[in-house]
């Protein structure tokens, strides 16, 4: 008689690995806080009514998201995404090209707009589009030079900042606030420089330069 | 032969479908090989924490009490310095690198390898640090390179299960990164560890902040939005004080005050024409990177959902790539929309209207041509022939 032989899955666990896991969700300040044991959540006198009112304009808001997810996943299906993807995959600093991109089409619309300006003369046109044109590139260079040098430090702020809250809220909003930390270093970095330094402290060194060149011309 | 046009066509197809048709066939997973032994994960218990901006290793050292001590220890050899922080993690650091082993030679070469830094010798006070101190060191060295290489796992995805695994090849682990590049992952998680170690008693504004996290959330979920939030402090605080304080080409206060109110209401505009078209977008695409397969097609359909499930670097891209594209395509309708939209709200709501500024170089202008006109018009009368004959 021939038995069938029962196969057997090897487990093999590692002993770190759950006692880990276990010391993980043990210690940690949350857990012992909001500790629940099959409890309702807790509900309002006005919230919640108000929120059961606004269901109708909830789901329009979730359903106009699901069309909007749909035409994204078809966008990202194609063969020019997959090349576009795969070509600036490794590129550290596409976050600041493409603000700058963005910073290029304003300039530009900008100074068409004073070269098309039909109430100065010629020669206002081109210094005023000479002067915007140089505040771009020396506030393009600043926030370059100045990205580049806070790097260090905002990685060394977001160290201590999970180090210092590891316990105080859960893991997945830990790691994503520290995601948040590289993202608005840049931010801040382009917009302070974009839209208050340039105004106030470039635009005059810029003009300078421009009338020397308007003068040499 | 099935014909479309044929009366039984219909019968035809469905004898066809049906012999097309298998039964879903589930298969246990067997792992026949008894020599290496794969790692499984317990699905009801928490699942383990992904990877995190510092690593795995670095947090659960910074928190351990035997490191605490360690520092402490490293502080007494340094003495009291000027940079004494800098010196204990440099001595930890070179410390552990004596210990651990050098990798082997035999390193399978990748296509875009890591670019390794250059080595500075270790010193002669890490070295009897290292000697006094093994029995602490060690265990902190095995600790460290078990962490990264959960780190640097390669996963994959099981079907049946519909959780991410460990991938296998030929019953052996795949991992991301080199012996080489593991090597010095180990050592900078060990110096990121120490650099955080004095923190964690302390109090400090970063500690358990509301409004913080928020903002960094909003910044992690939509960058369009931040950037939005931040631009309406600097233009409602910032430019319109360096407007009112400090000296420039206005010189009058009703300009001035026009231009501070010109600058606030064209960051109340940005920020609620960024919001509005930019948060629907970005709970979109997190919902579609998140499970790009309920989005888009498979490999086997010809698609590239895999691909953007399978690769982290990819999804990040991604990621960048539509959050920016809204920027920028909503850069130029948001300027004409504010130009347009604020003299007439500063005068019908405020009642205010910029005083039309004397062109110095338009009446020039005019009495050039005034001048021009006027010598031209004055040639031609007495050049016009006249009926009486020449003069």
């Amino acid at each position: 008689m021939n038995i069938p032989k029962i196969p057997q899955q090897t487990i093999n666990t590692k002993k770190y690995l759950n006692s880990y896991q276990n010391y993980q969700t043990f210690n940690t300040k949350y857990n012992q806080d909001n500790i629940s044991f099959g409890c309702k959540k807790p509900t309002s006198k006005f919230f919640t009514p108000l929120k059961n009112k606004l269901k109708p304009i909830t789901d329009l808001y979730d359903t106009g998201i699901e069309h909007i997810a749909k035409i994204i996943g078809k966008a990202l299906d194609t063969k020019f995404t997959y090349n576009l993807l795969q070509s600036t995959k490794r590129n550290k600093n596409l976050f600041n090209h493409l603000m700058t991109l963005g910073s290029v089409i304003l300039s530009g619309l900008y100074i068409t707009r004073t070269l098309t300006n039909k109430d100065l003369d010629e020669k206002k046109r081109k210094t005023l589009a000479i002067n915007q044109g140089l505040v771009f590139a020396f506030s393009t260079a600043m926030c370059y030079l100045a990205e580049g040098k806070l790097k260090s430090k905002v990685t060394a702020f977001a160290n201590k900042f999970e180090a210092v809250n590891h316990g105080y809220m859960p893991e997945d909003k830990l790691i994503k606030c520290t995601k948040g930390i590289g993202i608005a270093g840049k931010i801040m970095v382009f917009d302070v420089i974009y839209r208050f330094i340039a105004p106030v402290f470039i635009t005059p060194v810029a003009n300078h330069f421009g009338n020397k060149l308007n003068e040499g011309n | 032969m099935i014909n479309s046009l044929s009366k039984d066509s219909h019968i035809t197809q469905r004898r066809r479908s049906l012999k097309m048709a298998k039964p879903q066939e589930k298969s246990i997973l067997i792992l026949e090989k008894k020599s290496t032994p794969a790692i499984k994960y317990n699905t009801s218990v928490n699942k383990p924490a992904k990877i995190s901006f510092s690593g795995l290793s670095s947090r659960t050292l910074a928190n351990d009490a035997s490191f605490k001590r360690l520092y402490e220890i490293g502080k007494e050899y340094v003495g009291q310095v000027k940079h004494q922080h800098k010196e204990t993690i440099k001595l930890i650091k070179d410390s552990v690198d004596l210990l651990i082993p050098d990798a082997k030679k035999d390193i399978i070469e990748k296509k875009h390898p890591k670019k390794i830094s250059k080595k500075q010798e270790p010193s002669q006070l890490a070295k009897t640090f290292a000697e006094k101190n093994k029995e602490m060191l060690l265990p902190l060295v095995k600790k460290a390179t078990d962490l990264t290489k959960h780190d640097n796992l390669v996963m994959r995805t099981d079907p049946i299960t519909k959780t991410k695994v460990p991938k296998l090849i030929d019953g052996e682990i795949e991992y991301r990164a080199n012996p080489e590049e593991m090597r010095e992952e180990i050592i900078s998680s060990v110096e990121n560890a120490a650099k955080a170690t004095t923190e964690t008693g302390k109090k400090h504004w970063y500690k358990d902040n509301k409004a913080l996290n928020y903002f960094l959330l909003l910044a992690e979920k939509n960058n369009v939005a931040f950037s939005a939030t931040f631009a309406l402090l600097l233009t409602c605080i910032l430019r319109p004080a360096s407007i009112m304080t400090l000296p420039g080409n206005k010189k009058n206060k009703d300009d001035q005050k026009y231009a501070a109110t010109h600058s606030i209401a064209s960051g109340i505009i940005g920020y609620v024409c960024a919001y509005l078209v930019s948060n629907p977008v970005a709970t979109a695409m997190k919902k579609v990177l998140s499970n790009p397969l309920d989005y888009m097609r498979s490999k086997k359909q010809g698609g590239y959902g895999n691909y953007i499930e399978d690769s982290k670097k990819a999804n990040g891209c991604a990621d960048v790539w539509i959050s920016r594209g809204v920027d920028i395509a909503m850069a130029v309708p948001k300027a004409l929309i504010t130009i347009a939209l604020i003299p007439p709200i500063l005068k019908y709501v405020f009642g205010w209207e910029k005083k039309k500024s004397i062109n110095n170089n338009k009446i020039e202008a005019n009495n050039k041509t005034f001048a021009s006109k006027n010598v031209m018009q004055n040639t031609k009368i007495a050049l016009k022939p006249t009926k009486s004959g020449t003069k």
